[in-house]
C-alpha cells in the first residue's frame, strides 16, 4: 500500500520539488543577492558572469535580481487570483449546486455571461483604464476566472447533494452548514482547489500579457514588463543580449506556468477523476 | 338472566404476585378458556374460583354459583358442595391422589357420597369409559399408572357427581392425541348438558376446540376477553397478540418469536408495561380496567388495545403521468412486522419512501400514532419513523468512520451530553446488530466495509433514535444466502427486542413468510392482504 502511494504520488513530489527549487532560487535572489532590482549595479548589458549571474539590462540593472522580484510579484498575484477565484467560484458554485432552483438559475446565468465574454479584449480595454492598480488587476483576472470553477463546483455539489446519505442527514435535522462541512466538502473542495490552482498559472500569464502590452503598473518589476522592454530594444535579435535579457524572463515564466499547470492537471486526475 | 357462575373481584396475594381483581361470568353450558404464559396466575385463579386458596394468600372477592355465594357458605356446607356442585381437576396429577388407593377406589370413594354401594362399581366403570380408561386400569395404584391415566382419573373425579361448575387446569397436558380428542369430546358433551367449564390452559388449540370465549391472563389480570375465534384471528391486546403469535400450531411457516422479555408486572401500573411495545407515560399511572371495544370484546389497555403505529390512507402517486400507486391503504400496528411484497418495479420502494416520509404522495394521508405525520419531527426525534435504505453503501458517507456514521442521527438530535455516552451507545448498537465493535472497526471508513457489514452499520444507525416505526426497503437485496438468513433473523430479533413496528419491503416470498406477522401484496397500485402460503402464486399473477 505504502509503496503504491509513493509510486502514484511520484509526479506530485517532482512538481512540488521543482516549484520549491524555483522559489528558493528566486528567494535567494530577492533576499540575499547583493544587487538591487531597481538600481543599476553594473555596466549596461553585461553578459552573465560571477558578479551578475544573468547579466544586466540596458540600464545596468541586474537581471537575476529583477527576475527574483518579478517571481514573487507574479506568484503573489497568481495566488491572490487563485484564492479569490476559489472564494467566488467555489462559494457561488456550492450555493447554486446545493440550493438549486432560483439561486442556481441566477448563478448559471452569470456563469454563462462571463464565459461568453471574450476575455483578452475586455481585459485589455479595462486594463488600459485601471491596469495600474494591482488589486484591480487581481480583481479583473479573478472576475474572468471564477465562472468555470463555479460551473464545475455546482455540478459536483449537485451530484453530491443528491446522495442518499445527504438526504438521510437532512432528515435527521442537519442544517446546510453541517451538510456542506461534513458531507459535501470532501467531494467538492478538490474541484475548487484544482480550479483555483489552474487559475494561478493562468493569472500569471494574463498579468504578463497585460504588462507586455504596457497596461500594468510600469514601475512594478514584472516578467511581462521585462519581456516588453527587452523585445522593444532595437535590434536585440542581432546581438547576443536576448540570450540573457529576453530568454531569462521567458524561461522563468514558462517554467513557473508549466509547473503550476502540471500540478493542477495532476491533482485533477488524482482527486477528481480517480475519486469515487 | 343470572349467569350460572359469577366470579366477582377475585383477588389473592403471594409474595411477588398479585391476582386480580378478576371478574368473569359463565353461562350454563359455557366453556370459558383462561390462557396465558406460565406464571400469569392461571392456576391461582382456578383455585380462587373453587375456594381452594390458603388463608396466607388472603383470598378476596365472591364466587356465585346459581345465585348462591360460595364465600358465604359455612365450611361444612361448602364441603358438601365441593365435588357435588362444583369441582376442579388439577394438572400436576400425582400429588392429589392417595398413593395407597387404586384409581378405582378413588372414584368409588367419591361416588359413595351420592350412590348406593351396588351402583358404584358400575358408575365407576362408566366414568372410566367416558374419559378413556380401561376397566382394568382402575385396579392400578397411582404410582403404577401413567401420567395420562392419572390425568384421566382426575378428570373423571371432577365430573363424577355431575357438578354444575367445573374448573379444569390443563386437562389435556399429559395426553396423547387420541385421548386428547376423546377428553375434549367428553367436555363438550357435558357442557351441552349444562355444566359451566372454566378451562385453564396455555394451549390455545384447546381453547379453539372447546371454548366460545377466551380470556387472556397476565400478571394476575385479565388483559383481553373475546370470542375465541376473533381472539385468535385478531387479538387486540399487545400481550394476547404476542402470546398467540408464539404458537407454532397457528403459524407453521413463520419463525417463532416469544414476547420480548422485560420487567415483570409491578403494582400500580399496567402489568404488561415492561414488555409492551406501545406503552406511553400514562401506562405507568394506573392499572387499566377491562373496557368494551366491540361486541363481546373487552380489553384492558390504556390505549384501548393494539394501536396503529402507521396508517396510510388512499396513497396515490404517479411518475410522468404513469400511475404507480392508486389508493394504497395500510395499517401497521405497534410492535408488528408486516412484509410488503410485489414484483420488481411495481412501486414498492416508492410506497416505502412515502410511508417513511421521504417522498410526498400526490394524494392520500399518512398517519403516525393516529395523527397526521409530521415527518420533519418524526425523523429527528426518538420514537419516530426511520427508513433503512435499499442501498446501504449509498446511504453511508464512505468517508465517515463506522462510529461517526452510526452516531450521526444522535449527534444531530443532540442525544448525548458527552463523547463517552455516544461511544457507549454506538458500541451497544453495533453489538446488537451482530458486529464486533473493535476500535479498528469503529475507525474504519464505511466505504471499506463489506456489503453485509455496511447493511448492519446502516441498521445500527437506524436504531439510534429508537424508532417506533422502521421501514426497511429490500434489506437483503445485496446479500448472499447466508448473509440474508443472518440479516433477516437479526432484523426480526431487533424488532422483537426494540418493539418497533417493522415494515419490510421485499420481493422475496420466503423472507416475507419467515419474519412477517402479515404479508401485503402490492398489485395494481393497491395493497391487499395475502396468505403467506400463496405468495409465490400471487406474485406470478401480479406480474
Amino acid at each position: 500500500m505504502g509503496k503504491a502511494i509513493r509510486k502514484g504520488w511520484g509526479p506530485l513530489l517532482l512538481l512540488c520539488a521543482g516549484l520549491l527549487i524555483l522559489t528558493l532560487f528566486f528567494a535567494w535572489g530577492a533576499l540575499a543577492w547583493p544587487c538591487s532590482p531597481t538600481q543599476p549595479s553594473g555596466d549596461s548589458l553585461e553578459a552573465p558572469g560571477p558578479a551578475h549571474w544573468l547579466g544586466t539590462d540596458d540600464l545596468g540593472i541586474d537581471i537575476y535580481a529583477q527576475l527574483s522580484r518579478g517571481f514573487f510579484s507574479s506568484m503573489g498575484l497568481g495566488l491572490a487570483c487563485g484564492a479569490l477565484t476559489a472564494l467566488i467560484g467555489g462559494g457561488l458554485g456550492m450555493l447554486a449546486g446545493y440550493k438549486g432552483g432560483g439561486v442556481q438559475a441566477a448563478v448559471d446565468l452569470a456563469v454563462q455571461v462571463f464565459l461568453a465574454v471574450p476575455q483578452l479584449p475586455v481585459l485589455i480595454v479595462l486594463g488600459a483604464f485601471w491596469g495600474q492598480d494591482r488589486r484591480l488587476v487581481i480583481g479583473l483576472i479573478a472576475a474572468f476566472s471564477w465562472a468555470p470553477v463555479a460551473k464545475q463546483t455546482a455540478a459536483k455539489t449537485r451530484s453530491a447533494a443528491h446522495r442518499t446519505y445527504v438526504q438521510a442527514a437532512r432528515s435527521w435535522g442537519a442544517n446546510s452548514w453541517y451538510i456542506l462541512k461534513n458531507h459535501l466538502a470532501a467531494d467538492v473542495l478538490p474541484v475548487v482547489l484544482v480550479g483555483a490552482l489552474a487559475v494561478v498559472g493562468k493569472a500569471i500569464l494574463q498579468e504578463s500579457a497585460l504588462a507586455y502590452l504596457g497596461l500594468s503598473d510600469p514601475t512594478a518589476k514584472s516578467w511581462g514588463l521585462m519581456i516588453n522592454r527587452a523585445s522593444r530594444f532595437a535590434g536585440i535579435y542581432f546581438t547576443d543580449y536576448w540570450k540573457w535579457w529576453l530568454a531569462a524572463p521567458v524561461a522563468a515564466l514558462m517554467l513557473t506556468i508549466l509547473f503550476t499547470r502540471l500540478l493542477a492537471r495532476w491533482l485533477e486526475q488524482r482527486l477528481l477523476e480517480g475519486s469515487v | 338472566m343470572t349467569p350460572r357462575v359469577r366470579l366477582e373481584g377475585l383477588t389473592a396475594r403471594y409474595p411477588g404476585f398479585c391476582l386480580g381483581p378478576v371478574s368473569l361470568d359463565l353461562a350454563a353450558g359455557e366453556c370459558l378458556a383462561v390462557v396465558g404464559e406460565s406464571g400469569s396466575g392461571k392456576s391461582t385463579l382456578a383455585r380462587a374460583a373453587v375456594r381452594l386458596l390458603d388463608k396466607d394468600a388472603a383470598p378476596g372477592g365472591r364466587v356465585w354459583l346459581d345465585g348462591q355465594d360460595l364465600t358465604a357458605l359455612p365450611p361444612k356446607e361448602l364441603a358438601d358442595w365441593r365435588m357435588a356442585r362444583f369441582s376442579i381437576g388439577f394438572q400436576n396429577a400425582h400429588g392429589w391422589l392417595n398413593p395407597s388407593l387404586t384409581l378405582g377406589q378413588h372414584l368409588e370413594e367419591l361416588l359413595a357420597r351420592r350412590y348406593p354401594r351396588a351402583e358404584r362399581a358400575g358408575r365407576a366403570a362408566l366414568l372410566a369409559g367416558e374419559v378413556g380408561l380401561e376397566v382394568r386400569d382402575l385396579g392400578l395404584l397411582p404410582r403404577q399408572a401413567s401420567g395420562g391415566m392419572v390425568q384421566k382419573t382426575l378428570l373423571a373425579l371432577a365430573l363424577a357427581l355431575d357438578p354444575d361448575f367445573v374448573v379444569l387446569d390443563e386437562p389435556t397436558g399429559a395426553l396423547d392425541e387420541v385421548s386428547r380428542r376423546r377428553v375434549l369430546e367428553l367436555i363438550r358433551r357435558r357442557a351441552a348438558a349444562g355444566t359451566a367449564f372454566l378451562l385453564v390452559t396455555h394451549d390455545v388449540t384447546v381453547a379453539r376446540a372447546l371454548c366460545a370465549r377466551s380470556c387472556v391472563l397476565y400478571g394476575g389480570r385479565v388483559m383481553e376477553l373475546a370470542p375465541t375465534a376473533e381472539l385468535l384471528a385478531d387479538p387486540r391486546h399487545p400481550y394476547s397478540r404476542g402470546l398467540i403469535r408464539s404458537f407454532p400450531e397457528l403459524y407453521p411457516q413463520r419463525d417463532l418469536w416469544g414476547i420480548r422479555p422485560g420487567p415483570g408486572p409491578r403494582e400500580g401500573e399496567c402489568p404488561f408495561r415492561g414488555r409492551c411495545t406501545q406503552c406511553m407515560p400514562a401506562c405507568a399511572t394506573g392499572v387499566p380496567e377491562l373496557a368494551e371495544i366491540g361486541p363481546g370484546r373487552q380489553v384492558a389497555c390504556v390505549r384501548g388495545g393494539i394501536a396503529a403505529a402507521l396508517t396510510a390512507r388512499d396513497i396515490a402517486k404517479q411518475f410522468d403521468g404513469k400511475p404507480v400507486l392508486t389508493g394504497a391503504n395500510l395499517r401497521l400496528d405497534c410492535g408488528e412486522t408486516v412484509a410488503l411484497v410485489g414484483p420488481s418495479g411495481i412501486g414498492k420502494s416508492t410506497l416505502a419512501a412515502i410511508l417513511a416520509g421521504f417522498l410526498p404522495p400526490d394524494s392520500g394521508r399518512v398517519l403516525v400514532n393516529g395523527e397526521a405525520a409530521d415527518f420533519a419531527r418524526l425523523h429527528r426525534a426518538p420514537g419516530g419513523v426511520q427508513l433503512l435504505w435499499q442501498d446501504s453503501f449509498a446511504a453511508l458517507n464512505p468517508r465517515f468512520t463506522v462510529e461517526r456514521a452510526v452516531a450521526e442521527p444522535g449527534v444531530l438530535a443532540k442525544l448525548w451530553a458527552s463523547p463517552d455516552q455516544q461511544h457507549e451507545r454506538v458500541v451497544q448498537l453495533l453489538r446488537q446488530v451482530g458486529l464486533d465493535p473493535t476500535p479498528q472497526l469503529l475507525a474504519r471508513p464505511t466505504g471499506a466495509l463489506s456489503g453485509g457489514q455496511a447493511q448492519r452499520v446502516a441498521m445500527a444507525r437506524a436504531l439510534v433514535l429508537r424508532p417506533a416505526v422502521l421501514v426497511a426497503d429490500e434489506p437483503t437485496a445485496q446479500l448472499d444466502a447466508s448473509g440474508r438468513a443472518n440479516l433477516l433473523r437479526l432484523l426480526k430479533g431487533m424488532q422483537n427486542a426494540e418493539g418497533c413496528a417493522l415494515l419490510v419491503v421485499t420481493h422475496d416470498p420466503h423472507a416475507a413468510r419467515k419474519i412477517a406477522d402479515r404479508v401485503l401484496l402490492l398489485k395494481h397500485g393497491r395493497l391487499q392482504p395475502v396468505d403467506p402460503d400463496k405468495i409465490e402464486q400471487e406474485l406470478e399473477d401480479a406480474q
